[in-house]
């Protein structure tokens, strides 16, 4: 053998063992990443930086590290409490739409508004359930409770200062409520401080998930209304001769206007084009 | 040489990150499904990791997505024996269909877990049958004593899931369905797997009809806990765990003033 075909054969195995180790990292690489999309799957309801915040606080769990991924985010209930969710799944809904146990309509309606126009008929958070299933005191309750009516206060105020409509070429009402996005997962992260000082991390992941308030930060997109009925009078109606412009006034826009009441929203009808083929809402 | 070496690291790279039919989804299915081979499990793995709801430390531990997937159901996917005897009720079908949305079961797995519920049902009504013991000291009323089985319907249950969904996606399925309480005498009482019932029963006075006018009064009872039910024939007639052990016929026959 000559000294040539020795480093031609060193050449060789140099090269390939240079595509062995590329194709081994290349394999481990895409192995890593393929982990890193795994934990990130659960993250699509709510703001990944809310949901970020969260978890945090749990990653100081000495749980080795390959189960860490479910154990770390994972919620614990007793045997009782899981099996009064299991029997009746909305125990803990709230919506803050009607101050009732509800989840919150999200993309179709804004959260909340009606809320306060019923403070006059009594307590409208009905809390006892939620205090009765984590076990909080009386202290502890009135707290939460506190916590939830001024957030919903700020949210309001937060939807009414941030919601426009428009009046599209292509017919009914666009309402946007998309600049108020910020302000909303502010506030949803200010309530989400004001729990956990309160009922401690654990309960408080578990309450926004049970409760449906964890999509209180997700984005509202903007939705047209198309109101099929908005355009013709109602012809049946006993219509008092001194006020025509109320009660000859089309349900469908009764309805519609009483939706953005609480927003201080006016819609001018003038403006609103019907649309040809729709019927019903339908949002794009 | 150097550059060439370089270029042939880099191509390896290449082709071992590289896959044919790679995208996020693939390989997270993969990898379930990879989980379920290795935890022996002979039926498919659907699409939620069954590991998302297990026990540990005594508590019922929960993924936060699954948690929050239960919120769109309006029924519970609890299940419950009386739902599950004789013909499919709206309301064992509902709670089936939720369980196995949530759980993310495929239709044969689906099926798979009827079968063995339907099983499990008829196979304890059957027991109930030879060793309920029915007792009626006085006109019109009934006790019936439920012995308890030392939980051998329960464990069966629970072996015949773990047979055929493997052990890790079975606690899922008995957790999500609730199937703790799947015997219990009365799913909304305190835990009464055994015990006594008792059964009242008397015609009105003002009834033209007898089947009508019918009136039964079901009382479980354990001891620190009592619950009672009111009930007309056709109501006692939907109760197909009850209705076997003391038929409609029963009843009637043993109360005054029931002629037909």
């Amino acid at each position: 053998m000559t000294a040539g075909s020795t480093r031609t054969g060193w050449r060789i195995l140099a090269g390939a063992c240079a595509l062995a180790a590329g194709l081994w990292i290349g394999h481990w690489n895409r192995d890593l990443s393929s982990v890193g999309m795994g934990t990130t799957a659960g993250k699509k309801r709510g703001s990944t930086s809310q949901r970020q915040n969260f978890s945090d606080s749990d990653s100081t769990a000495s749980a080795p590290r390959k189960t860490k991924q479910v154990n770390d985010t994972s919620l614990a209930f007793s045997k009782q409490q899981w099996a009064k969710l299991v029997e009746s799944p909305r125990l803990l809904a709230i919506s803050l739409d009607e101050g009732q146990v509800e989840v919150p309509v999200i993309n179709d309606v804004p959260v909340v508004g009606r809320l306060f126009e019923a403070e006059a008929k009594g307590p409208f958070f009905n809390l006892k359930t939620h205090a009765d299933f984590f076990g909080w005191d009386d202290q502890q309750l009135e707290k939460v409770r506190r916590a939830f009516i001024s957030f919903s206060l700020d949210l309001q105020d937060a939807e009414a200062s941030g919601t426009t409509i428009d009046y599209p070429k292509s017919g009914g009402i666009l309402v946007d409520y998309s600049s108020s996005q910020a302000q909303r997962e502010r506030l949803v992260a200010n309530l989400k401080t004001d729990l956990v000082s309160t009922i401690g991390m654990e309960d408080s992941r578990k309450l926004f998930l049970l409760s449906g308030m964890e999509g209180l930060a997700t984005e509202l997109k903007p939705k047209t209304l198309v109101i099929p009925n908005a355009y013709k009078e109602n012809s049946g109606s006993t219509a008092s001769p001194g006020d025509p412009s109320i009660s000859r006034m089309p349900i469908d826009r009764i309805l519609t206007e009483t939706r953005f009441s609480h927003l201080g929203i006016e819609i001018d009808w003038n403006r609103v084009r019907p649309e040809a083929k729709t019927s019903g809402t339908t949002s794009r | 040489m150097k550059y060439l070496l370089g270029l042939l690291f880099i191509a390896g790279f290449l082709i071992g990150r590289w896959n044919p039919s790679d995208s996020g989804q693939d390989r997270q299915s993969a990898r379930e499904a990879k989980r379920a081979t290795a935890s022996g499990s002979p039926v498919a793995s659907g699409n939620r990791q069954p590991g998302r709801i297990h026990v540990a430390n005594d508590k019922v531990q929960v993924a936060p997505e699954q948690l929050s997937a239960l919120l769109d159901f309006e029924t519970s996917p609890a299940l419950c024996m009386r739902a599950f005897l004789g013909n499919p009720f709206p309301e064992a079908v509902k709670s089936l269909d939720n369980l196995a949305k949530w759980m993310g079961l495929e239709q044969a797995e689906k099926s798979t877990l009827e079968k063995i519920i339907r099983e499990a049902a008829t196979d304890r009504m059957r027991w109930e049958k030879e060793n309920v013991k029915l007792q009626s000291a006085v006109q019109g009323k009934w006790t019936l004593d439920f012995p308890g089985d030392k939980g051998a319907a329960r464990d069966q249950l629970r072996s015949r899931l773990s047979d055929a969904f493997g052990p890790e996606k079975a606690t899922a399925i008995e957790l999500a369905g609730n199937l703790d309480r799947f015997f219990w005498l009365d799913p909304e009482s305190a835990e009464m797997a055994h015990g006594r019932v008792e059964i009242q029963a008397k015609i009105a006075e003002n009834s033209k009809e007898w089947m009508d006018g019918l009136k039964i009064q079901v009382t479980w009872d354990r001891g620190n806990f009592s619950r009672t039910e009111y009930r007309n024939a056709t109501s006692h007639l939907a109760d197909r765990r009850l209705g076997s052990l003391l038929s409609v016929e029963q009843i009637l026959s043993g109360v005054e003033g029931a002629e037909r």
